[in-house]
């Protein structure tokens, strides 16, 4: 009985492993629990251009801006030395990272949390003496700046923005004049009426069907 | 008939390997070497607790990430803490062997627990492999040897070739070896959904980013793209074998050889610490009786060699007297909430936010209107440079990627010249001109780069029409020069004391 039972169990490990296998070979069902976390391995999935870290920003009711992070009793770098906001690559807990900076320190009633990401290509990371034999150009590293997340003071999600690399990715193909004619062809559109706030504000304003060829 | 016996055979096969008894040396060691790495990675995590894992601070749970608010309960800081503290302890009492089973049960609880209310800093897929190896081992008899656990059973256990050695069924080190050999089928077949992984781009980048510790040759590696490319297909070839060849003889030696150097390369390159030496661990799996028999001897030879006479000792002939379980157990039990206790009372003082300071709380300061203005300036456009990658000249290509630099010429020869990008970038028109030394343009080119592609190479033959000299090609993106490189063609155009070795300096 006792064998039987381990069988069984050596079965059933056996084949959880070989579902995530197979469910990572063909993409199936790869995010549909916390738990497919543990029998995917799919390390080292992604890859980017660019270096990108968070900044953690508190807007203050009198205009003034805050950091939040690093936090003022100091930065918990996990894996090297950056912040642990940057290993939150889709801004999920970032704005709790925030709150929990407001929540322990005084400061003037802040109005939102705003999660700036900032970006440089990661060529610049090369230190000098490499960089001088690989490249011929001077080094001059720029950073680009995008809205990432805007939360307000209690953590509540205003507005989540794609990552700066995915903003690029959209506008070079939408940067296409007939791809843009064809988005907008034959598709509902609504205007708001703020004078309609004690009716349906949402007003049908045109409905163009495209022709037929 | 035959068929049946085949049958029969295969089943027997399966019964040896799964159900044949060993004593589990290999696991033992497992058993030592896997908490202590784990400490590693804890140890500095332990000091952050409020913070990291608990609702008094910032937990990151992984089940938000998957649209599951609320699947597991996030603690307060109190419950927090004394679950770390008992992890901890949990964790030096499975190295030692001290109640082994249920320590081992509690870490196997306890650990991904963390993990997955710590997304962001804490759990990575070294987490989850060290989940498996835990729960394998729970399963195990690991702490009937070498361990507290025997000691306080009476046995003599130290030496293999004299101890007496208790026997178990092979099955939880076989899993464990299937589960080593299966996550690098996954790590095969995630470089398979990767076609950079092929051109070494998805390399490059991993080494040039700072999100890991620091790393000593990464950098390096980098100027070597032959290198790169190759190292690349050995490994994806080797993690596809490993499940199917990685059991016995010199195959075994031979892919766990390269696994040891493909996880230091990690360490190396790109910086990783942890997930090697957790990995590293796990080969301990595939130690058996053998090669324990084989290393015992060796070492007792050893012994006699180096150690005089009347240094060698004898451990003792006889099994010492059993201690009663319940004390046993009693002592473990009054040890953890002992620790626990310690735990939540040393984090208390230690105050993390600073909130009971004599000086009162800390006061968030104004950021530099200079500094806000400067991170409020969004969604610039890139410079033509910043999308250039490397714009290099060379006579040989592998898979696609130019693995020679040069800058020296005979008429005859074909150059390549290929320019690298950004991803993502537009399509694009790249220019490469030829120029002489007095900036006359010789030869003008160029081909379009579509957005899915990351390099373009452009082919120039030199032919006896081009006199001898200096001459750069010059490389324009948005119609704007961006780089350009010198190059030396002919016998009389080399430059005296030029290197005839590039490799890599083209200034």
């Amino acid at each position: 009985m006792k064998k039987w039972l381990t069988s069984l169990g050596i079965a059933g490990y056996l084949a959880l492993l070989g579902y995530g296998i197979v469910c990572h070979s063909l993409g199936f069902n790869t995010n549909a629990h916390p738990a497919m976390y543990f029998i995917i391995w799919d390390m080292y999935c992604g890859w980017g251009s660019y270096e990108s870290r968070l900044h953690v920003l508190g807007e203050g009711a009198s205009g003034q801006y805050y950091a939040l992070t690093p936090a003022p009793w100091g930065d918990f770098h996990p894996f090297g030395s950056i912040g642990r906001q940057n290993y939150d690559p889709n801004a999920m807990h970032v704005g709790r990272m925030g709150v929990n900076a407001l929540r322990y320190t005084d400061h003037e009633p802040i109005d939102r949390i705003v999660v700036i990401e900032e970006t440089w290509p990661k060529k610049y990371n090369l230190p000098d003496h490499l960089w001088n034999r690989r490249y011929a150009e001077p080094k001059d590293k720029q950073s680009y700046y995008h809205l990432r997340a805007v939360f307000g003071a209690d953590g509540t999600l205003v507005q989540r923005n794609p990552l700066w690399e995915q903003v690029l990715a959209q506008q070079v193909v939408l940067n296409n004049p007939r791809l843009m004619s064809d988005m907008s062809r034959g598709r509902p559109y609504f205007v708001l009426d703020p004078s309609l706030r004690n009716r349906s504000a949402v007003t049908p304003a045109s409905y163009q069907v495209g022709e037929p060829e | 008939m035959h068929e049946s016996a085949t049958h029969e055979g295969l089943g027997k096969r399966i019964n040896r390997f799964f159900y044949a008894e060993e004593t589990p040396y290999g696991l033992a060691l497992m058993r030592m070497v896997l908490p202590a790495v784990l400490l590693i990675a804890a140890l500095p995590r332990a000091l952050r607790v409020r913070e990291l894992y608990s609702a008094d601070g910032a937990a990151a749970p992984l089940w938000e990430n998957y649209g599951y608010p609320g699947l597991l309960p996030v603690p307060d800081a109190t419950v927090a803490v004394a679950l770390f503290t008992l992890m901890l302890f949990c964790m030096v009492t499975t190295l030692v062997g001290w109640q082994t089973r249920i320590s081992l049960l509690v870490l196997t609880l306890l650990y991904p627990y963390f993990g997955m209310l710590d997304s962001a800093s804490t759990l990575t897929k070294y987490t989850v492999v060290a989940t498996h190896a835990l729960a394998l081992l729970c399963c195990s008899h690991c702490g009937s040897i070498w361990s507290v656990d025997a000691w306080l059973a009476g046995r003599r256990q130290w030496n293999p070739l004299t101890a007496r050695s208790p026997r178990f069924a092979a099955w939880p080190r076989r899993l464990l070896q299937m589960l080593v050999g299966l996550v690098y089928l996954g790590a095969a077949i995630t470089k398979m959904h990767t076609p950079a992984f092929f051109s070494g781009d998805q390399l490059t980048y991993w080494m040039l980013t700072e999100s890991n510790f620091d790393n000593p040759i990464g950098d390096y590696v980098l100027l070597y793209p032959a290198l790169i490319l190759v190292v690349a297909y050995v490994t994806i070839v080797w993690e596809t074998l490993f499940l199917f060849v990685a059991w016995q003889g010199t195959a075994r030696i031979l892919m766990l050889g390269i696994g040891l150097g493909f996880h230091f390369m990690t360490w190396a390159t790109l910086g990783l610490i942890i997930f090697p030496l957790v990995y590293c661990s796990l080969y301990l799996a595939f130690i058996n009786e053998q090669d324990v028999q084989w290393a015992a001897v060796r070492l007792r030879h050893l012994r006699q060699r180096i150690l005089p006479v009347r240094l060698r000792f004898a451990r003792g002939g006889a099994d010492r007297a059993a201690v009663e379980p319940s004390r046993a157990w009693a002592t473990y039990g009054i040890a953890a909430a002992a620790l626990v206790l310690v735990g939540i009372e040393l984090e208390r003082r230690s105050d993390p936010f600073g909130v009971a300071r004599p000086e009162g709380r800390y006061q968030l300061e104004p950021l530099p209107p200079e500094r806000v203005r400067e991170m409020m300036t969004h969604d610039r456009p890139l410079r033509p440079i910043d999308k250039l990658f490397s714009f290099d000249v060379g006579t040989t290509a592998f898979g696609g990627v130019l693995v020679d630099r040069r800058r020296e010429f005979d008429h005859g020869e074909r150059a390549i010249v290929q320019c690298s990008v950004q991803h993502p970038h537009e399509d694009m028109w790249v220019g490469i001109d030829l120029v002489d030394a007095d900036g006359h343009i010789v030869h003008q080119g160029g081909q379009v780069l579509p957005r899915e592609t990351l390099r373009t190479s452009i082919f120039y033959d030199f032919s006896d029409a081009l006199a001898d000299g200096e001459y750069w090609f010059v490389l324009r993106l948005d119609g704007r020069e961006v780089s350009r490189r010198q190059i030396f063609v002919g016998e009389d155009g080399k430059p005296a004391g030029a290197t005839t070795d590039p490799a890599f300096a083209l200034r």
